[in-house]
């Protein structure tokens, strides 16, 4: 290292950098990820215009984000009268299908063998 | 451990041979690779990246000493235009690959957005405070990180009163943010993106065409971009990079960032953050501030620092800075510091904090990303703050610096 340097003052800047730093990460931590699926807006990690945020938002640094949008607008109400009649009831059937045969009973395990719980009847009715 | 320059050649001679500083290397090249790893197993790999990201912004910076306010100095003083023309470059490349990025809304499962903020009376106002500051304080958002991590003195009092400015604007926002203001206008929704980023590139090159024309009427000619000054490929570790070597890659460490970190790169949003942490931790109800209450902010004061984007990008810029500052043999240089001199680093940071967090960032957050987002208020932000700079050029002589040179009688 060469001589007529501030490397002293810039070591206990770095010192108290890191002290800081680590006091901070341990006082709040960081946020749970959010699920894979979720469509929230501020994941790990997130900062003013970061993941999640809407594209359309001002996304600047510190920029307020824009209000959610308005709900979209009711669907007009169609004048009365002017709607499509609705289809006639399906006709009751006149004679019953015939009903298919009952399944077989399910094979006999052998001997010692063992069913996966879920497909082990119940014993009581 | 020394690295040997050769002997000069006909172009002009190699810089003489220098002393790597080994102690501030080895430590800063140790936290940032630490840092990773604590980032990684703290946080997520996506932060860790960032931090990393954030150190190749601070070579860059250092190794190409590219900054904003020099070169703005430099354009009105001494007609000399080089730096402002390798921004404009730098700002063109990011847009021509950030707007579509930034269009398509995602890459994969990572939405991308773009750094698009109101066009108003917050941002003519905050510009031109911060043009007007860093001319006084000696570097605009990326010099004074770079200018620290590489053992300024001088700007670590800038960087103090930064925080603090940014921590004040977050008090007044919401009131500027009352004033007459037209909404967010991005020109690729306004225009199209073909036209948008055709608008973008030509409004870039009318810059540097003005810059040019400008230095050729008492120059004769451009000045050039000087060759490499070390042997081989050296001067890729050890520096100095040329200006648009150092703008391409700045380019594309903010595509980069956009596409890691979800928006462009940013640095002053974390100082206004780290300040209202420590006003917060001496008992200042900073959380009851409104900036603080909207829902981004509050989510940034209630988390680890760690999981800030922007403020683990500056962190990594710092450490960055400081390894190439040490590869250069250059670390925190002494020198000396008048009263003068330290009044108006005191009061250039004041002003950049302040009017950064009124103009939604600085030269990088909202001219360089701004501008490369398609954002108009970049453009105004562009405008406001070379006004403000004028002033600010003006105003360093009182302080006993350099300012604008006296015409001979």
């Amino acid at each position: 290292m060469s001589e007529g340097r501030n490397t002293a003052l810039f070591a206990a800047a770095l010192a108290l950098t890191t002290a800081a730093v680590t006091y901070d990460h341990v006082a709040w931590g960081v946020p749970e990820p959010a699920p894979a699926a979720s469509s929230a807006p501020v994941a790990r990690g997130a900062s003013p215009c970061s993941a999640g945020t809407p594209v359309q938002s001002p996304c600047a640094a510190g920029a307020p984000l824009k209000a959610a949008p308005p709900p979209p607008a009711p669907m007009p109400q169609a004048k009365e009268g002017k709607l499509p009649p609705p289809p006639p009831p399906a006709p009751k059937p006149t004679a019953e299908a015939p009903r298919a045969a009952p399944p077989p009973p399910p094979a006999r395990l052998p001997e010692g063998a063992s069913e996966a719980p879920d497909l082990v009847p119940d014993r009581d009715p | 451990m020394s690295l040997s320059a050769s002997a000069p050649t006909a172009s002009g001679g190699f810089l003489p041979e220098l002393a790597v500083d080994r102690s501030p290397a080895t430590v800063a090249a140790a936290f940032l690779l630490a840092g990773f790893a604590a980032i990684w197993w703290l946080v997520d790999l996506r932060q860790a990246t960032l931090l990393l990201i954030g150190g190749g912004f601070g070579v860059a910076l250092y190794h190409g000493s590219f900054g904003f306010t020099g070169a703005w100095r430099r354009m009105v003083v001494e007609r000399r235009g080089r730096g402002m023309r390798a921004q404009m470059l730098m700002v063109g490349v990011a847009a021509i690959a950030m707007m579509p990025l930034i269009a398509a809304g995602s890459l994969g499962s990572q939405p991308l957005v773009g750094a698009i903020a109101p066009v108003g009376v917050s941002v003519l106002v905050g510009a031109a405070i911060f043009g007007l500051g860093m001319q006084l304080g000696g570097g605009c958002g990326s010099g004074t990180l770079f200018t620290v991590g590489g053992g300024s003195t001088r700007m670590l009092v800038t960087l103090a009163f930064f925080i603090v400015g940014a921590v004040i604007g977050t008090a007044h926002l919401p009131w500027w943010l009352e004033q007459p203001s037209l909404p967010p206008i991005g020109l690729g929704t306004e225009l199209g993106l073909p036209l948008a980023i055709a608008v973008t590139v030509a409004g870039l090159a009318a810059v540097a065409l003005i810059t040019a024309v400008i230095e050729k009427r008492p120059h004769g000619g451009l000045e050039s971009e000087p060759a490499p000054r070390r042997p081989g490929w050296r001067w890729l570790l050890v520096g100095p990079w040329p200006l648009v070597g150092a703008g391409l890659a700045l380019a594309l460490l903010n595509i980069a960032t956009l596409l890691v970190a979800g928006h462009p790169w940013s640095i002053t949003y974390g100082f206004g953050l780290w300040g209202a942490k420590i006003a917060a931790a001496v008992g200042v109800p900073v959380e009851t501030w409104t900036f603080w209450t909207w829902p981004a902010q509050a989510e940034a004061l209630s988390n680890s620092v760690l999981a800030d984007t922007v403020s683990v990008m500056d962190f990594g810029l710092i450490l960055g800075a400081a390894l190439a500052a040490s590869l250069a043999g250059k670390f925190a240089p002494k020198a000396a510091l008048p009263l003068a001199s330290l009044v108006a680093a005191a009061a250039g940071g004041l002003l950049m904090g302040y009017g950064a967090r009124l103009s939604f960032g600085c030269n990088i957050g909202a001219l360089f990303s701004g501008i490369a987002s398609g954002s108009l208020h970049g453009w105004l932000w562009f405008a406001s703050a070379f006004v403000g700079s004028l002033v600010g050029v003006a105003a360093r002589p009182l302080f006993g610096l350099d300012g604008f040179k006296r015409r001979q009688a």
